[in-house]
């Protein structure tokens, strides 16, 4: 039984509360979002939305959390649409941002109105369109396409404590320059200063040096050596190995 | 209607002694008041000394509340009394006793259910090499029994959060102690929702080093209900 099923069949507190706190960690909310399709979407949103309403203070996600998977269930409610129609994306889009604007008239294929509409909102940090877009793509059965992919082995802090991990980054066709975290397995890590710090340093160093075609995105995710979930990321040593892994990954493209 | 003059009684000067006896005993009788509980009780059992016991003689004279009240106790107290009085006694002593004896077994029951769910939900984790792995890798975290249900997870800290609650709001503000080898937490069941009561435990990982796997686990009672105010 899924997540979900079990949050909504549960009456004790103990099991509800619980079942809350694994849904926001690693990649459970996108799995079971993407589970679900337009039969089950609507009603799967609101069974999370009222849970947060209901929750205690001290059982409440904090803000960032709840920001991203309000974000991720949007996401996944534009891929599941079935009335296809501009109203409907911008009253979906409008939870995330009231002042979302989109074209009236559905001018283009469906899936080129939906990118554009993701694209003229203002996403809350750290959150992009491009991350956005990923997800929609994802929910929907039409992943962006990788064009590449490399992999390299860090040392990062979590809870201060040292762990090793890969830092997999994938070069994607049809962006326009952005890093960005893969929202399947990232979304729900919260990221250091430092380490936010010397992924920017990073990123401003191969734009200096043109490296990187604004045609492409990188999409980014660290795994641990031993695959359990992400929870926290912290430390600069990371910087280098964002440099070190996009420069292998762009040189190709030069 | 006509009413009649009642003609005036002859006595005779035994009577009309007896009369004058309890005449004065009713002015020297306080009016207002009542036997205390003290006085009924030691008059009953004997326990009171000469003067004591007259004094509750003239009060019962002229008091039909007390005086009714010394008869009941005085029937009551006979029951209690004698071989049959004892046999009463042994048998209420008894019962008692058995009471007591089921109330224990339900207290050991009640609270090691709770402790047997929490432990076996604290065998699903692993604590080799110094590092906890999510017990929900394992399917086992949670449990649910008529009366707790607990659940079990490592939060992004990297401790563990024990959670337990019950539908029986009457335990509300409950205290109990969670002992393990080397480790014990005391927590208080408090209200998390409008018909339940819980307590979250934060279990750091020294914490989980401190209650080995296969150890014993126990939950004991510290205080049933809210503490007095």
């Amino acid at each position: 039984m899924s997540i979900l099923e079990n949050l909504k069949n549960t009456g004790d507190w103990s099991i509800r509360y619980g079942l809350w706190d694994k849904l926001f960690s690693g990649d459970h909310l996108f799995q079971e979002l993407l589970g679900l399709g337009p039969d089950r979407i609507d009603n799967a949103v609101m069974t999370i939305e009222q849970i947060n309403a209901t929750a205690q203070e001290d059982d409440k996600r904090p803000e960032w959390e709840w920001i991203t998977a309000q974000c991720l269930m949007t996401c996944a409610q534009v891929a599941y649409l079935r009335e296809r129609t501009p109203e409907r994306l911008l009253q979906l889009l409008s939870k995330i941002s009231p002042q979302a604007q989109i074209p009236a008239n559905l001018d283009s294929n469906w899936q080129d109105f939906v990118k554009t509409g993701l694209y003229h909102l203002l996403w809350p940090e750290p959150l992009s369109p491009e991350w956005a877009w990923d997800a929609v793509a994802s929910f929907g059965k039409t992943p962006r396409r990788v064009l590449k992919r490399v992999k390299i082995a860090i040392l990062l802090l979590e809870n201060n404590v040292g762990i090793t991990a890969d830092l997999t980054l994938e070069l994607i066709e049809e962006g326009r320059g952005t890093l960005y975290p893969n929202p399947e397995t990232m979304s729900f890590v919260l990221y250091g200063e430092n380490f936010w710090q010397s992924e920017q340093n990073a990123i401003a160093f191969l734009q200096e040096e043109k490296l990187w075609p604004k045609t492409t995105d990188v999409r980014w995710m660290i795994t641990r050596k031993s695959h359990e979930a992400m929870f926290e990321i912290n430390g600069g040593s990371a910087g280098g190995a964002f440099a070190l892994g996009l420069a292998k990954l762009l040189d190709a493209e030069l | 209607m006509t009413h009649k003059r009642s003609r005036p009684i002859q006595i005779s000067p035994q009577k009309a002694q007896e009369l004058s006896k309890h005449f004065r005993m009713v002015t020297q009788a306080p009016m207002s008041a009542h036997l205390s509980e003290d006085q009924f009780i030691g008059y009953v059992t004997g326990d009171l000394n000469e003067e004591e016991m007259l004094e509750v003689d003239r009060h019962i004279e002229v008091c039909e509340d007390c005086g009714t009240q010394i008869e009941h106790l005085a029937a009551n107290a006979m029951a209690w009394s004698a071989s049959e009085g004892k046999r009463r006694i042994q048998e209420l002593r008894k019962q008692a006793l058995n009471n007591l004896k089921k109330q224990e077994v339900l207290d050991l029951s009640f609270l090691g259910e709770l402790a047997l769910q929490i432990r076996s939900l604290l065998l699903g984790t692993n604590l080799a090499h110094g590092t906890v792995q999510a017990a929900t890798e394992e399917k086992k975290y949670f449990r649910q029994s008529e009366q707790w249900s607990c659940y079990l997870d490592i939060d992004k800290r990297g401790n563990y959060i024990l959670r337990i609650s019950s539908h029986d709001v009457n335990l509300e503000g409950t205290q109990l102690r969670l002992v393990s080898k080397n480790w014990q937490r005391e927590i208080t069941l408090n209200r998390v929702d409008p018909n339940q009561v819980g307590a979250k435990v934060v279990l750091s990982p020294e914490d989980l080093t401190k209650m080995p796997q296969g150890q014993d686990f126990s939950v004991e009672l510290i205080r049933q209900g809210p503490a007095p105010e």
